[in-house]
């Protein structure tokens, strides 16, 4: 008869299997590493972790590591589309991977990508920078940063894989992030870790159809005044697809504001989950945040799991959190095909609607079908 | 032409008997009015016209243009043409009021064999009937009845409905929360609607939406029937008088 191995023993093992590995990556794997083992992996199966197999991830890393291919030497070999003035370069040292909020996954990242590109959009350019990161299935990490001054417009099409993105927003930088996490039957993790700076913008839209396994973690560092984050996004889940999306926003200095809404539509047998955590430290006074997370189970077997979180830890600040979960509007459904408009069609529309308010991109849009 | 045929009907909503054996019959070319005090079955009789789910007919009948309701869905008797005005008209966030509008349309035709409305035939007629209705054009692009005031919702009802064309339309206290002018515009558009192929029930509390509307008969419901018929005059008795009488008896 098997015996079920408990979390801690399951985590140290995870640990031990993914430092015994000899491939480190051009990141300071050393240092990675050296993170890794000071914090940890989560627990697995418990709290944040509770609905995301850790091992799957880890194991997909190891994979992928295996596989990367190391030939690829130059910038134009990864087929990054940049405007003119974005300056690109591959490889380096860039020091630890900052592991301390984000949990110890972005770490795993660093050990084992075989390189990583660095991007920067120029100071105070006269036009708008724009950045397209290449879609394909690899240990991805990429270090983007957004000079003074400067607006930036990223997309970052995904399917399937590993990678981690770590922003820095200049002083007055503007950056919108287009996030289309596309379907896929294969392991999809992917982190974005964003630092803003004062006076700088953050707007992220994100839009997912799940995977296999499907882990997706954000987070937004505030560390100067005046800085303004606003985080959307929307997934809508079928068949037996999985998401699980983790959104941290720590206000490290008063007067910012940041936003979170965030939508989901879990289907047939899939599975959701959103942890969404505002955390207001103590020099932060003057803050305003808030965080939205709406979910609709259509599905006879779906599961949609919302876990909003408020931390504070000074005076004088507004926030609000709030989830909830629920079916559609059966008196919305009426009226619709009380208008001669089929059931199915009106559950359509329904969804398509509820997505809308959170999905405000052409890309997003188009992956989940909002378009008239 | 018989458009609606109702025949002893008797229906439950959450295990409680609500309709009591309701008879109506709605020619084609007529204006009928239920009228009846709070909880005296006007909006359920409604709703079970239209296939509301929860609302259960436990006897009787009810024939749509010589056809059985019974067994239709929602939108099937939609295709009917059967049109419900509702009393309180909710938003649907997200969804704009011409997206509704093309579907529905679009329903409809597809159940005749159709084609799909074109959007410069759509847009066309839309303007035509919004200006009758003295409806905003901007009031088309946004969500259906978001951020609308009661007299807008009513109005986008109201505007569906001379979209849509229906057959019947059976409209429940569409002159519920209504100013003058609003009900001046809503009643201009229920006679606009009013021809010799179609009907209209009119469903209300008051007399008032009758001096807009001319009515051909009007019927009192108390406890779940229909319990006296007449002319208009019927109504102006109830405005004087109230509903005393019929409670008692």
């Amino acid at each position: 008869m098997a015996t079920r191995q408990s979390p801690l023993s399951l985590r140290d093992e995870l640990l031990g299997r993914v430092l015994a590995q000899k491939h480190v990556g051009s990141i300071d794997g050393s240092v990675a590493k050296q993170v890794l083992q000071r914090q940890g992996l989560p627990i697995p199966h418990k709290g944040r972790w509770q609905f995301t197999d850790l091992s799957v991830i880890i194991d997909d890393a190891i994979a992928l590591r295996r596989n990367a291919n190391l030939h690829e030497s130059s910038v134009a070999d990864l087929n990054i589309k940049t405007s003119s003035n974005v300056e690109t370069s591959l490889s380096g040292q860039m020091g630890a991977v900052e592991a301390s909020e984000t949990g110890s996954l972005i770490a795993v990242n660093g050990i084992f990508a075989p390189r990583f590109v660095q991007l920067k959009a120029l100071d105070s350019a006269d036009q708008v920078a724009n950045i397209e990161l290449p879609n394909r299935r690899q240990l991805d990490h990429y270090r983007i940063k957004i000079g003074k001054h400067a607006a930036c417009s990223l997309t970052d099409k995904f399917t399937g894989g590993n990678r981690v993105v770590l922003c820095e927003l200049d002083g007055g930088a503007t950056l919108d992030y287009s996030m289309v996490l596309e379907p896929t039957k294969d392991i999809s993790y992917h982190a974005l870790v964003v630092t803003m700076h004062a006076d700088s913008t953050f707007n992220l839209h994100s839009a997912s159809r799940g995977a296999k396994l499907s882990c997706n973690e954000v987070v937004v560092n505030i560390v100067g005044a005046s800085a303004t984050a606003s985080l959307s996004g929307g997934w809508h889940l079928n068949d037996h697809s999985h998401s699980d999306t983790h959104v941290y926003v720590n206000h490290r200095v008063g007067g910012s504001t940041s936003e979170q809404k965030f939508h989901g539509v879990v289907d047939d047998s899939a599975r959701s989950s959103f942890t969404g955590c505002i955390t207001i430290e103590q020099d932060a006074s003057g803050t305003e945040a808030h965080l939205t997370n709406r979910n609709l189970a259509t599905g006879p077997n779906a599961r949609a799991y919302a876990q909003p979180e408020l931390e504070i830890y000074t005076d004088d600040v507004v926030c609000s959190h709030g989830a909830t979960t629920g079916q559609l509007d059966d008196d919305a459904l009426f009226l619709l095909q009380s208008r001669g408009i089929a059931e199915s069609r009106a559950r359509e529309l329904l969804i398509r609607g509820f997505l809308r308010a959170a999905v405000d991109t052409p890309e997003g849009a188009k992956l989940l079908s909002l378009e008239t | 032409m018989k458009l609606l045929e109702v025949r002893n009907l008797v229906a439950e909503v959450d295990n409680k008997q609500i309709l009591n054996g309701v008879n109506l019959t709605v020619n084609a070319g007529e204006v009928h009015a239920v009228m009846g005090p709070n909880g005296s079955g006007k909006s359920t009789l409604s709703n079970v016209l239209a296939g509301r789910p929860g609302y259960e007919v436990t006897s009787g009948s009810m024939e749509l243009m010589g056809s059985p309701v019974n067994g239709m869905s929602v939108e099937e008797r939609a295709h009917a043409g059967l049109f419900l005005g509702f009393q309180y008209p909710i938003e649907i966030p997200g969804v704009a009021n011409m997206e509704l509008l093309k579907n529905a349309i679009d329903s409809q035709r597809s159940a005749t064999g159709e084609q799909e409305i074109g959007a410069r035939e759509l847009i066309q007629r839309v303007r035509e009937v919004a200006k009758e209705l003295q409806f905003s054009e901007e009031f088309l692009k946004r969500e259906v009845n978001v951020g609308f005031s009661g007299g807008e919702k009513k109005r986008n009802e109201i505007l569906q409905l001379m979209l849509m064309q229906p057959k019947l339309a059976f409209l429940d206290e569409t002159d519920s929360g209504l100013d003058i002018d609003a009900l001046q515009v809503v009643a201009r558009g229920i006679n606009a609607f009013s021809a010799s192929d179609n009907a209209v029930v009119l469903v209300t509390h008051y007399q008032r939406l009758l001096n807009h509307v001319d009515v051909d008969f009007v019927h009192i419901m108390v406890n779940g029937e229909l319990v006296k018929s007449g002319g208009k005059e019927l109504a102006l008795d109830v405005e004087a008088r109230g509903y005393a009488e019929f409670l008692r008896s």
